[in-house]
């Protein structure tokens, strides 16, 4: 393995549009493997929703995504650097920034995951990590090749569902080899 | 190499700073250590006693530079037959008129770690990881070498979601040193042929020859006989400076020079 490295995106608010690209991640290197190992999402939700809450989807997308606002790439080892080909893509430049919409669309779901909403806006909000993939890719691989991206995805019943109230954020790590 | 040593520290509650950026928590691998530090876990919890209706802070970890101030921590042993590398050092924000003063790196992981939109019920901790967890597993190390720091910091959408007196952060943070290689540097000082005890050895080392990232590693006071003996990491280059003072009268010899 050529080493391990992880990826934020920044806070990112709600679009009130149904979907919301989240974050990608993207390998164009015709020689080179990403292995994703985790990809978390959380929410801070502040208004009331007594309808639904969103989904949040991991899916193949079905082009190489554009657009949103290029992250960096953080080392687990800094002997080792993360190859330019592999592309982190969020969709804010900074917390709770205007948006930089991600352009891709999505292919067959992988998995998926609610996060929280408020029915009424009384109490503790905790926050658990969401893992929008299954926690195995920690020891099965899960393969990006050549031209292929993982998107994650917030799908609302509603636009309204997924107002500028929700703040999301997502975290993501993966090998190279 | 080897496991010298695993350790944990957790941090005392510590109250929000009233900032939109607090740095709560650092873990230097300072110049000077023997070891690799491998991150194995961090977490935070934050006990918010004050209702927070707007979005709560975020959490972020990154490679921190530039890290001064806070207060030192102990460190916990998990074998007491195991010592710590004297250079690997633990601060938090603990206490008033103490912040740590840092600069964040790319963020590596983050979290959210709880409000209460209403200040009723129950309140729940519960642990929030700060790092992804298959860093629990030995075949991913998040690894600081030498001159390297992890930072935790806090980071509000605005000063009121980090008041002073409604959120108080814990930090817990596990770790292995796992000792790199060195090799061995030493000599005898001697004053017109007679070796002298009482001299005092500075030995520097350095990136290479030309002094990069030079720092003071140690400094000994030879015994009877003059002699001295330290070590330098395998791949460094390492200097010793000599001063001796009997009798009112100081002496120097030159530096020897970088020893690869």
């Amino acid at each position: 393995m050529a080493g391990t490295f992880s990826a934020a995106s920044f806070r990112t608010l709600g679009t009130a549009a149904t979907p919301h690209n989240l974050l990608t991640i993207e390998n164009i290197d015709a020689t080179k493997l990403v292995t994703i190992r985790r990809i978390t999402v959380q929410l801070d939700a502040t208004a009331v929703l007594t309808a639904v809450m969103p989904q949040v989807k991991a899916s193949r997308a079905t082009a190489v995504p554009t657009g949103g606002t290029a992250l960096n790439k953080a080392q687990f080892d800094t002997a080792n650097a993360s190859n330019a080909n592999t592309i982190v893509r969020g969709a804010t430049a900074s917390d709770g920034g205007a948006a930089s919409a991600i352009t891709a669309t999505a292919g067959t779901s992988i998995w998926q995951q609610y996060c929280m909403r408020m029915h009424t806006v009384v109490g503790q909000v905790l926050a658990p990590d969401n893992n929008v993939l299954p926690l195995l890719v920690e020891s099965k691989n899960f393969i990006l090749r050549q031209n292929q991206a993982l998107l994650i995805q917030i799908v609302a019943a509603v636009g309204t569902s997924n107002p500028a109230t929700n703040h999301w954020f997502c975290n993501v790590v993966w090998d190279e080899d | 190499m080897a496991i010298t040593f695993t350790g944990g520290v957790q941090v005392p509650a510590m109250l929000g700073n009233g900032a939109v950026t607090q740095h709560l928590f650092s873990l230097e691998n300072s110049l000077g250590s023997r070891v690799d530090v491998d991150v194995r876990r961090l977490i935070v919890q934050n006990d918010p006693i004050a209702a927070l209706t707007s979005v709560m802070p975020q959490v972020k970890v990154s490679r921190g530079v530039s890290i001064s101030g806070g207060v030192l921590l102990d460190k916990a042993a998990f074998l007491t037959t195991q010592t710590s590398d004297a250079f690997v050092k633990l601060r938090s924000a603990m206490g008033e008129g103490s912040p740590i003063i840092a600069t964040q790196g790319d963020i590596i992981w983050q979290q959210y770690a709880g409000r209460v939109h209403t200040a009723v019920e129950q309140v729940i901790g519960s642990d929030e990881n700060q790092l992804p967890r298959l860093i629990d597993s030995d075949s991913f190390d998040l690894k600081l070498r030498p001159g390297e720091s992890l930072l935790v910091t806090v980071v509000g959408a605005t000063v009121a979601s980090n008041a002073t007196l409604a959120n108080n952060w814990s930090i817990g943070c596990v770790w292995e040193e796992d000792a790199k290689s060195t090799f061995a540097i030493s000599g005898t000082v001697t004053l017109s042929a007679v070796p002298v005890s009482g001299a005092r050895v500075i030995v520097m080392e350095s990136d290479n020859v030309a002094g990069a990232n030079m720092f003071m590693r140690e400094t000994i006071v030879t015994g009877a006989g003059g002699t001295w003996a330290s070590s330098i990491l395998t791949g460094k280059v390492g200097a010793a400076f000599v001063q001796y003072e009997t009798g009112g009268t100081y002496y120097t010899a030159p530096g020897s020079p970088y020893l690869s």
